[in-house]
């Protein structure tokens, strides 16, 4: 549905912030999976042609959208990692003005549209209160609610959970997943936990490159069997993949063919675990799978 | 540590980066931009430092105060900042000191730029380098501290930007209007109004400017002027100094800030309703349905902007004073009685658009980025709206705001006009308030276009600036780019006046807007296709201008490159810098011409046609031209204005052409030499056509309502000009030419035989014929007077020489007539009022008294017109007055004003028929005693033989205001009144210095001079200069008097008025 072929971004200052992506996306929800400054935004903001690349190609279905931005953002819902809202109007008034920008013109269908996004955003109750003054949890839902306005079939997401409460976002995942059937949504996070809740497909982008892309199980299944979680760091360090902590103990991610030390027990492999894997293996030492 | 760590900061703020740009910039402008030519640099340069002070240094503190003082509130950065292990105290008193610094650094920084630049004109001087020391010591550092500590109290008090910006603004116009009230020599205008305010702003000045300027009154010409202060002086400062401290005390004691945005409370939610079904609408972007929706929601930000509400609501007030307080101002004692026309004139044409332009300014930076500012760019971005509705909903925003300042406007100025009963004429209003609108939208419209283009608010509002310098300051003229289009956005149009309305420059009007609206058109269309959709993140480098923008571009530039062909086709040497260079040119290639034998008009036959509706005047000119020196002349030069080619040229004898068309200069050569006492005929024929992209104005134009031609630059001229040498040292040093004696008359004509000049005088026959609507006017006696095809002729003949200074006019009908002794005077205006009948007496006083006491008039024939106002209030040629409508005609003397300024002004311009076209000319080198302060007598004689010696001595006063108000002002070495080249001494000195020889010496002896003068020098005689009528005077009277004169006009010691003044109260 997205294709995207040898993008190039180079900032003013000279920074490469994307080199050579290609990437074919599919229908259905797709994760963008990076670290903090790997090009995430970079990339959502340039598919969402507020910016322009130095070169490369992206088409979403038949539209060329370098050449014709306006057909794709007929079709775009879109949600900023940052954005902020317009100071002395309500949440009800906002989005009325984002329905109008977006070419829904009949007052029925607007009111129709916006209260059925308050409600799956939980925003009826404060529908008429300034929206400059919502929790930040409030305002990503109101950001949410207005890039769902109108039909859209490509959206973009960059970070759309960030901000939300555990219920909220339980509840954008199912929403997310609900209408994600005949539309591409490219979600953009470093949780990779949402994305491996979420999304069928992924991309890892790592300092403006595409490390990895694929269906999240194939991208998991190498890994299966060769995962061992330990209490204690190994001997051979070069196996650690992640340290994280539980009750505040720590607790290590393996990589290994053989148990890697006597305390360590298998376990099912993760898209956090090829996440690190890909961050800290293949960029580094070139390992491969 | 902390101070390392706060210029670390500062340094990375494009705001402070600005300033070290623009001050500067501003410094130099003003450096270059006042003053003139003169010797007390000193004194400039303090005036130079005031200025800079008072125009720069609260924009400064106003626009530096929020990056210092409220970066942690409006960054939301103050919790981060607070937990800090660093006393409020400390943190406060580093940024202030630092923010002090800053600002003494750059006023420093201006002081030294402005050392410099008077030290290249006037050389190197230690002095100079001390008063900018004293100045920055005394008069920056506390002013700096002082506006530091109140942006630190404001900051502290308010924690609003916006609060802060107007506070400062607030205040820097405030003390504009405190300073133009109490005489500050940098404001045009600006005059002591009341004692009280002067004094008290002598001590409570902020940059202590006043108590310096006070002691400029007593400044001694020729001696060291004390400019370093006195008690008053260093109080004020030491009085600031105090408030400063005082002012961060109390700062130091408000409460810390605190968060003013309120969250909502975090109430436990209702779980959302999950049964509901996300439903598609099928979206139809319609451009109009966006159009609409974003230009509402545009026009609302604004509106709801605070700083917009404030200015919105002072700007009707602040038309409303700026029209009351001179509608009824005519000049100084003299008002009228004001229409709609006088009121809008007070605002259309500096007030509405100067601070319309930088609020235009102010909203289109605000309209253009408050979706970034907002961070709702990407949101509003990402949306089908095309670039071209985005930036179109700004620009209809802007007009609608733009129209609510014309409503504004126009309610401030009506309320003026009830207020100060005028009579109101409502059509005058959309008229003319149309035209700033114009202008201002198109200038807001092409900021529009910078902020569309460029990716930086920073940059696009440096453009924005640039833009304003040019048009309201000097800066174009000294960057040389004088051209008319560097006013943007804007056309030549001048303002309408009571005798023909706009009609001096209504034809400049469309030709230009029409430019700048298809530039305008040109740009935005570029813009809609170059805009980064005001989330600045369009890549530049793959921008390519389209077809339509290369098409739209290049018709805005075959309209540019059109009206540019016109402009030069109809004023070729339309800049200073082309003049004085065509004039180098000439003195190049043709001063040997001076010293070559050439012969000279002894009389002009002209046929003289007017055609006013059509703008242009057909003149078939018959020379006599008559060998008067003792060589044979076998080569004539003939020369001709560059803008008015001569059709037909030919002599009455044999002869070869050359012509250089570079310099409009014919070469004829004779085929026979012209003998000594013989003559020759020159036959030409020439055009003069209205400039159409020019305003019109004197000495030559043909309008509609009302035409002039005078002869001189127009009419052919025979041999060297010696009047378009370039007489500035400077500019003969740039050009390479060689140094001129510019020796003073005072010394030249020091003895009685030094004077070798001869008069330069011609009769004169004219038949002149306009549109039968009006009357054809050239100087001489009326013979005949005819009405053929539709138009009037008339025939004139002068019976003796006159000065060679002829003119042609074509006005009403409408004349006022009477016989006064053998002389026929006519005032010709519009309506023949009681202030026509005053010019017309005051014509008849002025003839009686010095055919009485010194000469008859020459003439058998003098008119009085009633001009437009172009030009001077007053202006006089041989036979020929004229005076300005408004002032001349219309106004009526104040009701504090002791005499009547219609009279005075008339009977100047009549004393100039014997002071300047009977003595008073011929002579280069000497200046303007014998013709504007010799006037300036007949005006206190005749004034006190009129109206009494009470008006005399009300004339009396009101020159020593101007005088004394001139000199606070004037950083020009006084000269002695025969030398003077200065308005104030040769017009409001003249009138004291003669008010006290008439009191010392009286009028006899004085009239006595004049005749003896006049028996000396008049034509034919040698030519008169104003060292003989020194020599002339003091041959009549004692040792003593001698003195007196000696000192009142060759001497510089302006005291002696004061003190005859003091003996006088």
């Amino acid at each position: 549905m997205l294709s995207i072929n040898n993008l190039c971004v180079t900032y003013a200052d000279g920074t490469q912030a994307l080199r050579d992506i290609n990437l074919q996306l599919p229908t259905g929800m797709v994760g963008l999976l990076g670290p903090n400054g790997a090009g995430k935004s970079t990339l959502m903001r340039t598919l969402a042609c507020l910016q322009t690349p130095d070169k490369g190609q992206i088409h979403f279905g038949d539209i060329d959208t370098l050449k014709q931005p306006m057909a794709l953002r007929s079709q775009l819902g879109y949600l900023p990692q940052y954005f902020g809202v317009y100071p002395h109007m309500s949440c009800y008034a906002m989005l009325l003005h984002m329905a109008i920008l977006k070419g829904i013109n009949d007052k029925a269908q607007q009111q129709q549209q916006i209260e059925t996004l308050l409600e799956l955003t939980n925003l009826s109750s404060v529908a008429n209160k300034n929206v400059a003054t919502f929790s930040g949890g409030m305002r990503q839902r109101f950001g949410i609610a207005q890039a769902l306005l109108g039909d859209p079939h490509l959206l973009i997401m960059d970070e759309p959970t960030a901000g939300l409460d555990p219920a909220e976002r339980e509840r954008l995942h199912a929403l997310l997943v609900n209408i994600s059937k005949d539309k591409l949504i490219l979600l953009s996070t470093h949780i990779v936990e949402d994305i491996e809740n979420l999304c069928p497909f992924v991309a890892l982008i790592n300092t403006g490159r595409i490390v990895e892309s694929g269906k999240v199980q194939s991208l998991i299944a190498p890994l299966q069997g060769r995962i061992w979680q330990s209490p204690v760091r190994p001997a051979d360090s070069s196996t650690v993949l992640s340290e994280s902590y539980r009750f505040g103990l720590p607790v290590y991610r393996l990589l290994s063919e053989l148990q890697p030390c006597d305390e360590a027990i298998p376990v099912v492999a993760s898209l956090q675990d090829r996440y690190f894997f890909e961050l800290s293996h293949k960029v580094n030492a070139n390992d491969v799978l | 540590m902390m101070f390392y760590n706060e210029w670390r900061y500062l340094a990375r703020q494009p705001v402070v980066w600005l300033a070290f740009v623009l001050l500067p910039l501003v410094a130099y402008v003003f450096a270059e931009g006042m003053g003139g030519i003169d010797t007390l640099a000193d004194k400039r340069l303090q005036v130079l430092q005031m200025t800079l002070l008072m125009m720069a240094l609260p924009l400064l503190c106003g626009a530096l105060a929020p990056i210092v003082f409220l970066r942690d509130h409006t960054h939301s950065m103050s919790e981060l900042i607070l937990v800090t292990p660093q006393s409020p105290l400390h943190r406060l008193l580093y940024r202030f000191i630092v923010m002090c610094l800053l600002c003494a650094g750059l006023m420093l920084l201006g002081f030294f730029i402005m050392w410099i630049t008077l030290s290249l004109e006037y050389g190197f001087q230690p002095l100079l380098l001390a008063l900018t020391l004293w100045g920055f010591a005394l008069m920056a550092l506390p002013a700096c501290a002082f506006f530091t500590a109140l942006a630190c109290y404001t900051a502290q008090r308010f924690k609003s930007v916006v609060v802060i910006y107007a506070i400062f603004c607030s205040l820097w116009l405030m003390y504009l209007v405190l300073a133009s009230l109490t005489g500050a020599p940098m404001l045009a205008g600006s005059s002591i109004r009341s004692v009280w305010l002067f004094d008290a702003m002598r001590l409570l000045d902020p940059f202590g400017n006043t108590p310096l300027i006070a002691m400029y009154n007593n400044i001694a010409p020729n001696t060291a002027p004390d400019l370093y202060g006195d008690g008053h002086f260093y109080l004020n400062r030491l009085f600031y100094c105090l408030l400063a401290i005082g002012l961060f005390v109390l700062s130091f004691r408000l409460k810390p800030q605190r968060n003013s945005v309120k969250l909502m409370p975090g109430k436990a939610e209702q779980p959302a309703n999950l049964n509901r079904h996300y439903q598609t609408v099928t979206a139809t972007p319609k451009a109009a349905w966006q159009l609409g929706q974003l230009t509402r929601m545009a026009l609302l930000f604004m509106l709801k902007q605070r700083l917009n509400q404030l200015i919105l609501l002072g700007w009707t007030f602040i038309m409303f004073n700026e029209v009351l307080s001179g509608i009824n101002y005519a000049e100084p004692l003299s008002v009228i009685s004001a229409t709609s026309l006088d009121a809008l004139n007070r605002i259309t044409d500096d007030v509405l658009p100067l601070l319309g332009s930088f609020l235009i300014a102010l909203w289109v930076w605000q309209v253009s980025w408050y979706n970034r500012q907002t961070a709702m760019a990407e949101l509003i971005s990402a949306t089908p709206v095309r670039s071209g509705i985005l930036i179109a909903s700004n620009i209809i925003a802007l007009s609608g705001l733009i129209l609510l300042l014309m409503l504004l406007s126009g309610v401030g100025s009506i309320t003026a006009e009830l207020v100060a009963n005028s009579d109101i004429r409502l059509e005058q209003y959309p008229a003319q308030l149309s035209k700033v609108a114009l202008s201002l939208w198109l200038l807001g419209a092409l900021f529009s276009v910078f902020h569309s283009i460029c990716r930086s608010p920073l940059i696009a509002g440096a453009w924005c600036a640039g833009i304003l310098l040019m048009k309201y300051t000097p800066l174009s003229g000294k960057l040389g780019l004088t051209h008319t289009l560097w006013n943007i956005a804007a056309s030549p149009l001048q303002p309408a006046d009571a005798f023909w309305g706009l009609e001096q420059s209504q034809s400049v009007y469309w030709p230009f807007m029409t430019f700048w609206i298809v530039l305008t058109i040109a740009l935005l269309w570029l813009a809609g296709q170059w805009s980064h959709r005001s989330t600045g993140l369009v890549n530049h480098k793959h921008r390519r201008l389209s077809f339509s923008s290369a098409v739209f571009m290049l018709i805005a530039l075959i309209t540019g490159i059109n009206l540019h062909n016109h402009i030069i086709d109809e004023r070729p040497l339309m800049s200073s810098d082309l003049r004085q260079q065509w004039r180098a040119e000439y003195e190049q290639h043709y001063a040997a011409w001076e010293s070559a034998a050439q012969p000279v008009i002894s009389h002009i036959d002209a046929n003289v046609d007017f055609f006013p509706q059509a703008g242009n005047a057909v003149f078939v000119l018959n020379y006599t031209l008559e060998n008067r020196t003792t060589k044979t002349i076998d080569k004539l030069l003939i020369g001709h204005a560059t803008a008015t080619p001569i059709e037909q040229l030919e002599l009455s004898v044999a002869y070869t052409s050359h012509y250089d068309k570079r310099l409009s200069q014919y070469t004829l050569t004779l085929a026979n030499p012209l003998t000594p006492g013989s003559t020759v005929h020159l036959r030409s024929r020439l055009t003069f056509t209205q400039p159409q992209h020019w305003p019109a104005v004197t000495p030559q134009f043909v309008k509609p309502s009302f035409s002039y031609i005078r002869g001189f630059p127009l009419l052919p001229t025979v041999g060297f000009q010696p009047k378009y040498t370039l007489r500035d040292k400077q500019l003969r040093q740039r050009y390479g030419l060689a140094p001129l004696n510019l020796a003073k008359p005072s010394t030249l004509f020091a003895k009685p035989d030094a004077n070798h000049a001869s008069y330069d005088w011609v009769t004169l026959h004219s038949v002149v014929s306009t549109d039968a609507s009006q009357t054809p006017l050239a100087q001489g006696e009326l013979v005949k007077q005819w009405q053929q095809q539709d138009r009037s002729y008339a025939e004139y003949h002068t019976m003796a020489p006159i000065r060679h200074a002829a003119a042609w006019y074509s006005t009403g009908n409408t004349v006022l007539t009477e016989q006064h002794d053998n002389v026929t005077l006519s005032v010709y205006s519009p309506e023949i009022n009681a202030a026509a009948r005053l010019n017309m007496l005051a014509m008849q006083d002025t003839l009686s008294w010095m055919a009485q006491h010194i000469t008859p008039y020459r003439g058998s024939r003098l008119n009085l017109l009633a001009t437009p106002s172009v030009g001077p209030s007053g202006y006089a040629l041989p036979q020929m007055i004229m005076i300005d409508y408004q002032l001349g005609f219309l106004a009526t003397p104040a009701k504090d004003a002791g005499f009547d300024q219609r009279y005075r002004r008339a009977v100047h311009e009549t004393a100039h028929q014997w002071f300047g076209h009977d003595l008073g000319n011929g002579v280069l080198e000497d200046r303007a005693f014998l013709v504007e302060s010799l006037a300036k007598y007949i005006e206190l004689v005749l004034i006190e033989q009129r109206y009494g010696s009470q008006a005399m001595q009300a004339l009396v006063d009101y020159e020593r205001q101007r005088f004394q108000r001139a000199m606070i002002g004037s950083s020009v070495k006084t000269q002695a009144l025969v030398d003077a080249t200065e308005q104030h001494d040769m017009y409001s000195r003249a009138t004291l210095v003669f008010a006290m020889l008439r009191q010392q010496l009286g009028d006899d002896v004085l009239s006595h001079a004049l005749r003896l003068l006049w028996q000396q020098h008049a034509y034919p005689n040698t030519p008169a200069t104003s060292m003989d009528f020194v020599r002339t005077l003091k041959s009549l009277i004692d040792a003593k008097q001698q003195q007196l004169v000696d000192a009142l006009l060759l001497g510089t010691d302006i005291k002696l008025l004061q003190q005859v003044a003091a003996v006088e109260e």
